[in-house]
């Protein structure tokens, strides 16, 4: 080295180019949260679940492309539970190994069958089993993303009372349950049938069915014998479809209302059923694909043509679209107010017990959870089947709250 | 038998003895200290989990051998004597306030009692009419828990209190693993001596013809209502590890298709043999799993048809393998085990 030279500012030369291209070189790195989800996409639920998975999915896929939280990349882990008790425990295993954050679950099976391990764990899990009121009562892990079953048999009975009183007849309405042989099926009867005695109606012995039946002609036919005035069935679209076709050839439309719960609003339906469709009730929480102007169904509709080619007019793929909704938002909430490095099980819970008023663009009224509340629609809506397609028939009943254990 | 050269019996024990050489026993304390500290050098969650509900079903289709594989009677309701300990060992540790110690073999007895009334009728019918009997038992007990009121938790199940005796619970999953292990471990030597015993004997004697059985003196009344016995209180004693492991129980966990599979399985594996419910519960747990990893990505992969077919793949997988059995080889894995043991240890000789 000659005179003159500087060996010290060389070094700190070097020391500075080191830092610009390690600054360069390693862009910050994102947060991964990892959720879990709970696919029963094989089995009794799998063309809900599949539609479920997909609505999920997508949105996700649409977060990280049009809206990404700061900080944050969503790794989703799916694994296939099939409705089996069998399998949920292993893969929630395989979850908590993985280091999941939070999770969903499709049905009531799973939310049953997991419920105390969730606890047990501290896992926040979006659930659409609502078949498991225990699941809520005492708050736990498990946030529901729908009504309870019970509620939904509650708002039917609401409306038609309704239109009972207005068409001025004194004497009690009857009641009779059609439905599957399930924990879901099933799981009106125990809180809403006690109640619906109680506001008037003369509640009829429920009549269960099993697997996927073809036919519920037995079952029709026993409501007409005892007079039935509304047949409620907490069922799926293509259960639905069965009953509405079997109900048109026996002649029982018009001689009684048929309600369904949120899985009978769907384009199924109408395809399954043609014209036995027509004036087929469902109790649902969120928008339909015919409200053109709703944000959340503009925004169903460009995922579906961004990531699948075209619009498939799926009611479960916008019921897909709404736990993954809640979830973004609490990861979003979590990350600014935690910070992105913070984002744990622990974060997720209290976002969500903290958050209020979820803006869910339309395809719900906006979702509220709270520590001691998780039940987020307390409003429900009764949708009509007419010319083939479901429109709006009565918005925002206000359902009771019927606790578990309490009659 | 085939033995190992020079190893003679001197004794009517060394004949009756089921472990007979000093490999035997060093091979099963090898065994044993593995399976004591597998789960302490074993961390998977996942793995561990699926082996105790494999366990659980080795457990349940060792009692459905005793009915079905050597005493040749069908039950199409072995999944209800299943429920049956259950929620038995739930409602005595949860209203009668009995200890796990007290409760668990209740349990079984419990199931036990059931299934042996349940199993009456085999003495008058057999074969397809006994099936619609046991039928019977799956959906009179399915409903009677449903509809239990607040003893059977109306349509929610129950909340099951953990497993432990005194101070010591079962809280972790390697803690229920040993304990899992045990019952195997139990279980199955009490299954194994059964079938060696005048008990198993008389059992196949009355599988193999009861006309005949009855004409040599065995007591076929005696022998058809112990195994219905037997195998619901192993029945029993699976129900109550399957409820103290998941800690919430329902009807909807002990279905119709749960004991038809387990039916099924029982014929892969072997029936009659005491290996052949260790290789059916393993197949078809293992199956299980299979099943639900492939499925996501191959509905992935074909997505028009997806819905169709590859939410049914589990069906159609078990369906299939209990079909290539039942043409193929209808005396299950445990024959062609039984001809690789032999060959195993003629080899290299070809004879």
């Amino acid at each position: 080295m000659g005179k003159g030279e500087k060996p010290w500012a060389v070094g700190i030369l070097g020391i500075v180019l080191f830092l610009i291209i390690l600054t360069l070189g390693s862009p910050v790195s994102a947060k991964e949260v990892k959720l879990g989800v709970f696919g029963d996409v094989t089995g009794p639920i799998a063309f809900t679940a599949q539609q479920f998975w997909k609505g999920y999915s997508d949105y996700f896929k649409w977060v990280e492309k049009h809206d990404p939280i700061p900080g944050v990349t969503v790794n989703i882990l799916m694994e296939d539970t099939g409705y089996d008790p069998k399998r949920y425990l292993p893969v929630l295993k395989k979850f908590e190994t993985a280091g999941i954050s939070a999770g969903y679950i499709m049905g009531t099976m799973g939310t049953m069958t997991m419920n105390d391990e969730l606890r047990r764990l501290k896992i926040p899990c979006v659930s659409e089993g609502s078949g498991f009121p225990p699941a809520i009562e005492p708050p736990g892990y498990i946030f529901l993303l729908r009504p309870l079953y019970p509620d939904v048999l509650t708002a039917g009975c609401i409306h038609f009372m309704d239109l009972w009183k207005k068409a001025g007849h004194k004497e009690k309405p009857k009641v009779i349950t059609i439905t599957w042989d399930t924990p879901y099926g099933r799981a009106h009867i125990e809180l809403g049938e006690p109640w619906a005695a109680k506001y008037g109606f003369e509640v009829l012995p429920a009549q269960l069915f099993a697997g996927q039946p073809s036919d519920l002609s037995t079952q029709l036919l026993r409501a007409k014998s005892l007079g039935a005035d509304l047949v409620f069935s907490n069922i799926l679209e293509g259960h639905f479809a069965v009953l509405l076709k079997d109900a048109k050839r026996l002649g029982l439309q018009g001689k009684m209302q048929f309600c369904g719960g949120s899985e009978c609003r769907g384009a199924e339906v109408v395809k399954l059923a043609g014209d036995a469709a027509e004036g087929g009730w469902s109790v649902n929480h969120f928008a339909d694909w015919s409200e053109a102007k709703n944000k959340g169904i503009q925004l169903g509709m460009q995922m579906q043509k961004e990531f699948r080619g075209g619009v498939d007019y799926q009611t479960q793929y916008l019921m897909g679209v709404i736990p993954a909704r809640i979830t973004a938002e609490a990861i979003r909430y979590a990350a600014k107010t935690f910070g992105p490095d913070n984002i744990n099980s622990e974060a997720i819970y209290k976002a969500l017990t903290t958050m209020q008023k979820i803006d869910m663009l339309g395809l719900t009224p906006d979702a509220s959870f709270s520590p001691t509340e998780r039940r987020p629609f307390k409003y429900l809506n009764v949708s009509k089947c007419v010319n083939g397609v479901w429109v709006k028939e009565k918005y925002g009943i206000e359902v009771p709250w019927l606790k578990p254990g309490a009659k | 038998m085939w033995r190992p050269s020079g190893i003679f019996n001197k004794s009517y024990i060394e004949d009756r003895a089921v472990i007979r050489t000093r490999a035997q026993w060093t091979a099963l304390v090898v065994f044993l200290a593995a399976i004591i500290f597998f789960p302490f050098f074993f961390s998977n969650q996942y793995i561990l989990s699926v082996i105790i509900l494999t366990i659980i079903t080795i457990i349940s289709l060792q009692g459905l051998n005793f009915i079905l594989g050597f005493t040749g009677q069908i039950s199409v309701g072995h999944s209800a004597f299943m429920a049956i300990g259950a929620y038995a060992t739930t409602i005595l540790m949860t209203r009668l306030h009995f200890p796990f110690l007290l409760s668990f073999p209740c349990a079984g007895l419990c199931a036990a009692l059931v299934g042996m009334i349940f199993g009456l009728p085999s003495l008058r019918i057999k074969g397809f009419y006994l099936a619609l009997a046991t039928l019977a038992a799956q959906y009179l007990i399915h409903w009677y828990l449903l509809h239990g009121g607040n003893l059977t938790g109306h349509l929610f199940g129950l909340s099951v209190p953990r497993a432990g005796i005194g101070s010591f619970v079962l809280t972790s999953d390697r803690t229920y693993f040993l304990f899992a292990m045990f019952m195997l471990l139990l279980m199955s030597y009490f299954a194994k001596n059964i079938e060696r015993s005048k008990v198993g004997r008389a059992f196949i004697a009355v599988r193999d013809n009861d006309l005949a059985a009855e004409i040599m003196g065995i007591n076929i009344f005696k022998y058809k209502l112990s195994a219905f016995f037997i195998g619901s209180f192993y029945a029993g004693i699976a129900g109550a590890m399957w409820a103290h492991y998941l800690l919430r129980i329902h009807p909807d966990h002990f279905s119709l298709m749960d004991s038809i599979w387990y039916l099924g399985f029982l014929v892969v594996g072997g029936l009659g043999s005491a290996m052949g419910p260790i290789f059916g519960a393993i197949v078809y747990m293992g199956l299980k799993e299979l099943v639900s990893m492939i499925t996501p990505f191959l509905g992935s992969l074909f997505p028009g048809i997806s819905t169709n077919i590859f939410s049914g793949l589990a069906l159609i997988i078990y369906s299939l393998v209990v079909m290539v059995f039942l043409l193929f080889e209808p005396r299950g894995i445990n024959r062609q085990f039984g001809l690789f043991k032999a060959y195993y240890r003629l080899w290299p000789f070809a004879y």
